[in-house]
């Protein structure tokens, strides 16, 4: 089941949910790994998305049964406006609008992708989040055993340098 | 100028891990005193019982119990020669403080076979001495129970790393409290995981009754309070098991260090390499908690060129082409609102399509700030560093653990093998109860804490916020707060439903009256507590800014320090000796803060820092405090020889009787045997161990 138009908030799919457990989120977790874990659900959704962006991969999220925040918490926080550029430039990309010289368009943009002081509207949520599925495929495909998160670190890292 | 004074004069032994008794009546110094307006060096060797003695002065500051399945760790360890001391003895260790005119001793007895802990008092002048913690009363009123500002005055490296790390608790908070006496006052109000003496005084007033509303409010009360209680079983619960968690883990660490102890005491190379794998591994973790963080920087994650698209684009795009902010509809209420335009002309058709046109030119004011924020902050964003750089130091902190880790695996290989199968099993387990403890710990923050970072960061807070104006913004609705999991944020919902219930009435005044009383004492206590937190940073950051690698800017929150580096990053895992620096700052600013002259007692200070820093140290708490006592191995004596050698400071060394000064081992080269004493000679302190070399000796503390 898609989850392509539903939330307000960022998407950590089961299926994602239930890869990045078996290396550990939080403390909560069955986590396999020796050398920590991710500290929160947004690490592994954000480093999926980045790989999304890297390679350039989208694909509607899929189901997910449990909330996820709405907003950059944790380590994303220090580095919220550069992600806010980040996610706001990939949309105006996505509608063309990066060469553009109709700055108006790009104001009307803002107002369809940021929400407040913290939040986006569901459709800056719905590209990051297709983002953060598309980069997932790619490491499910490219990373599908690996249990430690420094060993994994190690293997996503390659990917993104490739 | 502090108007008090707290001193330590000296201290004594019995059957404390390796020392028999100390000060020996027989052999080296009879009193073991120190120097009250200046500096005491100790120089012990490691695995002697340094940590202990921190331990066991913490206990002594506070009335602090030791944990009791801990108390076996300090008797009296025989070792292959018969040192005089009798292992199977209780533990007893004293401290002896003069606080202004006042003088007293704190005794504390660790019977580690019944697992029970007492403490003694001798007070001058009161007739000897009596059973129990009773230090004068401002000493007990600066310490009773306050581990947390205790740590911070016997500081050892492990503790500084501590308050460097994010937690659940408050640890710098609290302390900050503590040293500046607003902990008594921040009792009134709701903080640290219970509820304030006010909040009590609300709820007592509406059992006291008053004229009240009659809806469902009382009974979203009664719900709620029942959930809250529900919270505090489930939390209780998680806290007991967490004990019995904590219990099997020592346990196993126990029988794991004993194991070790066995074949570190016997062989160098196997002591080395485990120290050497623990290391490895903690650098390797740090790493990769490192290199995530780093990540969430765009600019380091995505490479230059895809950054630098987006830099472009901001910089060329929009900049100087932001527009000015305006409320959503001002366009629409001015074409709609008024009989002619702000200029005063009549409206017509053209001007109004000009006028709506206009709208598209400007942001609503709710994202103005965003946006001109993002721009900015883009525009003058940098890359600090790239993924190679990033892959390259993860790599060679995972081979360097691989080596680690298979170096002592060959070591341990030369075991007889049912001692390997015992240590294979106890590892296993220690490895599983450490990730069930952790799991558990976490549960148990979820229900218990109270850090603001720690509620944000996994959206405790998620269920108790509401649009409705009426409701204060808070939910009443039991179908919504039954989902709140967090204590603390249960507790928001109850206050404000005791509020809205208690509408009119005398005890509805004074329940206002008290809630007032809390709200203002909350925004002043903050507002001090912000004040002091400004000058203890701008007083850390001199201090701090000494120590050569600290090339941060260093904040206080409620749980940590935080880094920011010159770019403006935070970097939460800054290297070691800053993370030390910082602390030692941060101490020596609160010590200026309060209102005693304070002593500092370190375990191997310089650990975690290089040799360079030995001055810079010396200069920053050397020069910080007017009483301090430093625990030294004998490598961090060379470091410090510019200091005491051209000082006067008190020196000491603990040294067994037919131990070779010069090598810190007997005649024949093995292990030390005779009566541990303490020497109080320069001599001796110079050339303690000065043949081994120095600069091979590990400086990595330990006991």
């Amino acid at each position: 089941m898609s989850e392509e138009m539903g939330r307000a908030s960022f998407i950590l799919s089961n299926e994602m949910r239930g890869y990045f457990e078996k290396i550990g989120i939080s403390k909560s977790g069955k986590g396999h790994s020796k050398t920590g874990y991710f500290p929160t659900n947004i690490h592994p959704f954000y480093l999926s998305m980045i790989m999304g962006i890297v390679k350039g991969k989208l694909a509607p999220p899929t189901e997910m049964s449990k909330d996820m925040v709405d907003v950059w918490v944790s380590d994303a926080r220090t580095y919220e406006e550069e992600l806010d550029g980040l996610g706001f430039y990939l949309h105006c990309k996505s509608l063309g609008l990066v060469n553009d010289e109709a700055d108006n368009r790009i104001l009307d943009e803002m107002k369809g992708f940021f929400e407040g002081q913290e939040k986006y509207t569901r459709e800056g949520y719905q590209l990051m989040n297709k983002y953060a599925q598309g980069g997932f495929r790619v490491i499910m495909e490219r990373i599908p055993d690996t249990k430690d998160l420094a060993d994994w670190l190690s293997i996503y890292l390659s990917i993104l340098e490739e | 100028m502090a108007s008090h004074k707290l001193r330590i004069l000296s201290m004594k032994w019995n059957n404390v891990r390796n020392f028999e008794q100390l000060p020996n009546p027989i052999l080296g110094v009879e009193k073991f005193e120190f120097d009250q307006d200046g500096w005491t060096l100790k120089q012990i060797q490691n695995n002697y019982g340094k940590t202990s003695t921190m331990h066991l002065l913490r206990s002594c500051f506070t009335g602090v119990k030791m944990p009791k399945d801990k108390l076996k760790g300090y008797r009296y360890r025989q070792g292959r020669t018969d040192w005089g001391g009798d292992p199977e003895a209780k533990v007893e260790f004293s401290v002896m403080f003069s606080l202004d005119e006042d003088i007293f001793q704190i005794r504390t007895v660790l019977d580690w076979k019944n697992k029970t802990q007492e403490f003694h008092t001798y007070r001058k002048g009161t007739g000897g001495e009596r059973a129990g913690w009773n230090p004068p009363p401002y000493f007990a009123s600066l310490f009773e129970k306050k581990s947390d500002f205790a740590e911070l005055l016997v500081l050892d490296g492990e503790k500084a790393r501590k308050m460097n790390r994010a937690t659940g608790g408050n640890t710098i908070g609290k302390a900050v409290r503590q040293v500046t006496g607003l902990s008594s006052v921040c009792d009134l109000i709701d903080e640290g995981g219970t509820e304030g003496r006010i909040s009590g005084l609300v709820k007592l007033l509406n059992k006291q009754g008053g004229e009240r509303k009659e809806d469902d409010l009382e009974t979203a009360l009664k719900l709620c309070s029942d959930h809250k209680e529900n919270l505090e079983t489930e939390r209780d619960k998680l806290g007991d098991k967490l004990e019995g968690l904590m219990k099997d883990l020592n346990d196993t660490k126990e029988k794991l260090i004993a194991f070790d102890d066995k074949y570190k005491s016997g062989d160098e190379d196997f002591e080395k390499a485990v120290t050497a794998k623990e290391r490895a591994k903690s650098a390797l973790d740090r790493d990769a908690r490192n290199v995530m963080k780093q990540l969430f920087n765009p600019g380091d994650s995505l490479g230059d060129n895809l950054w630098e698209d987006v830099k472009d684009f901001y910089g060329t795009q929009i900049r100087g082409k932001l527009p000015g902010e305006a409320t959503g509809l001002f366009f629409e209420e001015i074409v709609e609102d008024r009989d002619e335009c702000i200029c005063g002309t009549e409206w017509t058709e053209k001007m109004k399509e000009i006028v709506l046109k206009e709208r598209g030119k400007y942001i609503d004011h709710r994202i103005h700030p965003r946006v001109k924020r993002m721009q900015k902050k883009v525009v003058e964003s940098d890359s600090t560093t790239d993924i190679g750089t990033l892959k390259a130091g993860l790599d060679a902190k995972r081979k360097a653990y691989l080596q680690a880790s298979k170096r002592e695996r060959e070591l341990r290989k030369d075991f007889p093998e049912e001692e390997r199968k015992k240590y294979k099993t106890l590892s296993i387990k220690e490895g599983k109860l450490e990730t069930l403890l952790d799991q558990e710990k976490f549960k148990f923050d979820i229900y218990n804490s109270e850090n603001r970072d720690f509620i944000l960061e996994h959206d405790l807070d998620y269920h108790v916020r509401t649009k409705v104006e009426k409701h204060n913004y808070i939910t009443v609705q039991p179908y919504i707060f039954i989902e709140i999991n967090n204590i603390s944020q249960i507790r928001v919902v109850e206050e404000n439903l005791l509020l809205l219930i208690l509408d009119t009435g005398e005890s509805a005044e004074k329940a206002r009256g008290a809630k007032i009383l809390k709200d203002v004492l909350q925004e002043s206590i903050g507002r001090v507590l912000q004040e002091i937190q400004k000058e203890l940073e701008v007083k850390m950051n001199d201090f701090a800014s000494k120590m050569p690698g600290v090339e941060f800017d260093i904040t206080i929150s409620e749980s940590k320090l935080i880094f920011t580096n010159a770019t403006g990053d935070v970097q939460d895992d800054a290297n070691e000796s800053a993370e030390l620096g910082a602390v030692y700052g941060l101490v020596a600013a609160l010590n200026e803060y309060a209102d005693i002259s304070l002593p500092i007692i370190v375990d191997t200070p310089l650990a975690g820092f290089g040799k360079g820093m030995a001055k810079s140290w010396k200069d920053v708490i050397g020069d910080g405090f007017e009483q301090g006592i430093a625990l030294l191995n004998s490598s961090e004596k060379d470091d410090l020889r510019f200091w005491w050698s051209q000082e006067d400071l008190v020196v000491y060394t603990f040294l067994r009787e037919n131990e070779v000064i010069r090598t810190g081992k007997d005649p024949n080269g093995g292990p030390t045997t005779g009566t541990m004493y303490i020497d109080d000679t320069l001599e001796t302190f110079d050339l303690y161990e000065i043949d081994v070399g120095y600069s091979n000796r590990d400086t990595e503390g330990g006991e």
